[in-house]
């Protein structure tokens, strides 16, 4: 102990610090990744790498014949846990690998492990009869031991051998079967550093050279590689999923738009008719003599009404096909639910519901995608008017309110129909729980998607054989609460 | 361009269309009223006068077949004419088995508005007339003329209602006339038309 601080200690420990960090992680992906197999072993592989780090540090800095074999004997175990959880996961992540070869290895290692607690040496050494102390490389001394190899190691190290061929034999069956990604770096990383700790530890172990034991460096690089692998496939998965709902988005607004077309259709074909036959009208009272020009004049504004309004719907149309592109800005909710509500006109006369707008005067500007938020109201109306498909004409009310509150803009969608069913209610934000008959049971869990992009929530606020109410917010443009 | 006089309903639940067809049909000389349900018109129609009565297809509520069917059987003296803002096939031909006299889609030109309008009002003067011929004829005159229509002979009718086959002879001879037919064939194509058998 000639130096104030030891970089051996500060490696070591570093190193058995990452491990431990690894199987924390792994640990995490395990529980939070509906417990895949694969997290689970890495974690166990990581945990004992780190002991066997540990191990090793206070094995290198130990003078003590006794302790040093306590010690081995420790170590001994977390290389058994080590090399069988990387065959374990060789075996389940490639797929691939001998069994029976499996088998020999674990046998060999099993009565390594024997010979570890049966023979007062441990099973590297039959009799360790000093602790030599040499320097490292850069200058610290380190202790090894020196003695007399147990004759039964052999087994052991034909165990490592076997280890890599198993190893071999899996990279080989994956790459053939094109899962070459995982083949290079899974296969490939435990073979090199399986290579390397299994030259390296012998030489030590017999004193051909004066290193420090490094084969927890190698556990960790190996740990290292398989994360790496593990998380990359994570994120393609993640992205996948994530291009996979954008489709479901889309394919939900044209299944929607299906629903809503006769509608548009009829709502298009109204100004039409009222514009054609003004006109029609117009030309026929100045072709007489006495020509009115008040009549004349309604029939100007009537024609100008009636565009606008075809142009609304026309507008509502495009900007519900229009890719999803995210523009926050002030929104007029109050406005936005009447442009739903005229959109939707047609499949709310064709299904016989009357709808009550309710809102109360200046409701502050709320902040979010224009588009988007139609499309959350527009969603809500359409189940709001499917859960009535069961009730009596007359019964047939959705009421809609507006209103300022301590979260932002609420927005309310109060039906009459037939309720929620208590089991759905759990899961109803979710993708694919249709809560009718018909649909792909995406439209509510697109609805919270949207509603907490933008910053809002989204709930059930009660629901019953009174019927259902659905709640969202979006915050004030403003930032500010409402007075 | 026809500017015959001739009431025409209007029943739309859209006021701008109601107002467009009432101003159009005004210009062109006809006497308008509008209705924005099927309900609406139900309770104030008197069905004396003949008329036609334009009929939105999709309304809130009552639709227009449904208007249609209660008209049918109210033997209202009207001639129909339907606007649909699509071409629904299976609507237009429930209308027109009703007997409906034409299903347009809208948006509806004059030029095809004022012609079913005119075939319209036509139909239903025709029904109005109709109606007239049989609405002379005795209860014993009708009795027969169910009989005769229905195929049976003179002897069998005399039978079936008691009397002699001469009584039969005359009352046939006058329900004849009374309706204005010359043949078997003719009254009977009149009795379907008026629906009375």
């Amino acid at each position: 102990m000639t130096s104030t601080f030891s970089i051996l200690t500060i490696l070591w420990s570093m190193c058995a610090a990452v491990c431990f960090m690894l199987a924390f992680v792994h640990m995490m992906l395990w529980i939070r990744g509906s417990y895949k197999l694969d997290y689970l072993i890495i974690a166990v592989m990581a945990t004992a790498a780190g002991c066997k780090v540990i191990l090793e540090m206070l094995m290198l800095l130990t003078s003590d014949i006794d302790q040093y074999i306590y010690l081995q004997k420790l170590d001994n175990i977390s290389t058994f846990v080590v090399l069988l959880s990387l065959l374990w996961f060789i075996q389940v992540y490639l797929q691939a690998g001998s069994r029976w070869l499996l088998g020999v290895i674990v046998l060999l290692r099993v009565v390594d492990l024997v010979i570890n607690f049966s023979s007062p040496g441990g099973a590297v050494f039959s009799e360790i009869t000093a602790i030599g102390q040499s320097e490292a490389f850069w200058g610290e001394l380190f202790s090894h031991p020196i003695g007399i190899v147990h004759p039964m190691k052999i087994w052991a190290d034909i165990a490592s051998l076997l280890i890599l061929v198993f190893l071999a034999q899996a990279t080989w069956q994956a790459w053939r079967r094109d899962r070459r990604n995982r083949a290079i770096i899974v296969g490939g990383s435990s073979i090199l550093f399986i290579l390397l700790a299994g030259i390296h530890t012998p030489l030590v172990d017999i004193g051909i050279i004066r290193m420090p034991y490094m084969m927890g460096f190698a556990f960790l690089a190996i740990v290292a590689a398989l994360t790496y692998q593990l998380l990359d496939e994570w994120r393609k998965t993640q992205s996948d999923l994530r291009h996979t709902r954008r489709e479901l988005e889309r394919l939900t607004r044209a299944v929607m738009l299906g629903e809503v077309a006769a509608g548009l259709a009829h709502e298009l074909n109204q100004p039409l008719s009222a514009i054609l036959s003004n006109a029609q009208a117009g030309r026929r009272i100045l072709a007489k003599k006495d020509t009115d020009l008040v009549e004349i004049g309604e029939i100007f504004e009537d024609i100008i009404a009636d565009d606008k309004r075809a142009g609304d719907v026309v507008h509502g149309l495009r900007t519900m096909l229009r890719e999803e592109t995210e523009e926050s800005t002030a929104v007029d909710i109050e406005s936005a639910i009447h442009l739903v509500t005229r959109i939707l006109g047609g499949e709310i006369a064709a299904h016989d519901v009357t709808v009550s707008i309710d809102s109360t005067a200046d409701i502050p500007l709320a902040r979010g995608d224009g588009v988007q938020i139609q499309q959350v109201i527009m969603n809500l109306i359409m189940n709001a008017i499917h859960a009535l498909d069961a009730s009596p004409r007359s019964e047939r009310r959705i009421w809609l309110s507006a209103t300022a509150s301590d979260n932002g803009v609420l927005v309310s969608v109060r039906d009459i129909g037939s309720g929620i069913d208590e089991q759905l209610r759990e899961q109803l934000f979710r993708p694919f729980v249709p809560s009718q008959s018909a649909g792909l049971g995406m439209g509510l869990a697109i609805c919270r998607r949207i509603v907490e992009r933008n910053g809002g929530r989204i709930w059930v606020e009660r629901s019953g054989s009174s019927g259902t109410e659905m709640c969202f917010t979006l915050p004030f443009a403003n930032g500010d609460r409402h007075e | 361009m026809t500017t015959a006089a001739g009431k025409v309903i209007v029943v739309d639940d859209d006021a701008s269309v109601r107002r467009s067809l009432r101003r159009l049909l005004t210009g062109a000389g006809y006497e308008v009223e509008e209705f924005a349900s099927a309900e609406e018109f139900l309770d104030r129609a008197n069905g004396e006068e003949p008329a036609c009565a334009v009929l939105d297809l999709a309304m809130p509520g009552m639709d227009g077949l449904a208007l249609q069917q209660e008209l049918v059987s109210n033997k209202f003296p009207l001639g129909l004419v339907f606007l649909s803002g699509h071409g629904d096939i299976p609507a237009s031909v429930a209308a027109m088995k009703q007997g409906a006299v034409d299903f347009l889609t809208k948006p509806v030109d004059e030029n095809a508005l004022f012609p079913a309008v005119e075939r319209a009002l036509a139909d239903a003067r025709n029904q109005v007339a109709l109606s007239s011929r049989f609405s002379s004829l005795s209860p014993r005159e009708l009795q027969v003329m169910h009989r005769v229509v229905k195929g049976m002979l003179n002897k069998q009718i005399a039978a079936e209602l008691g009397i002699v086959e001469k009584t039969v002879k005359v009352h046939r001879a006058h329900l004849m006339e009374k309706t204005g037919s010359r043949s078997l064939a003719e009254l009977v194509k009149l009795c379907t038309k008026a629906g009375i058998c």
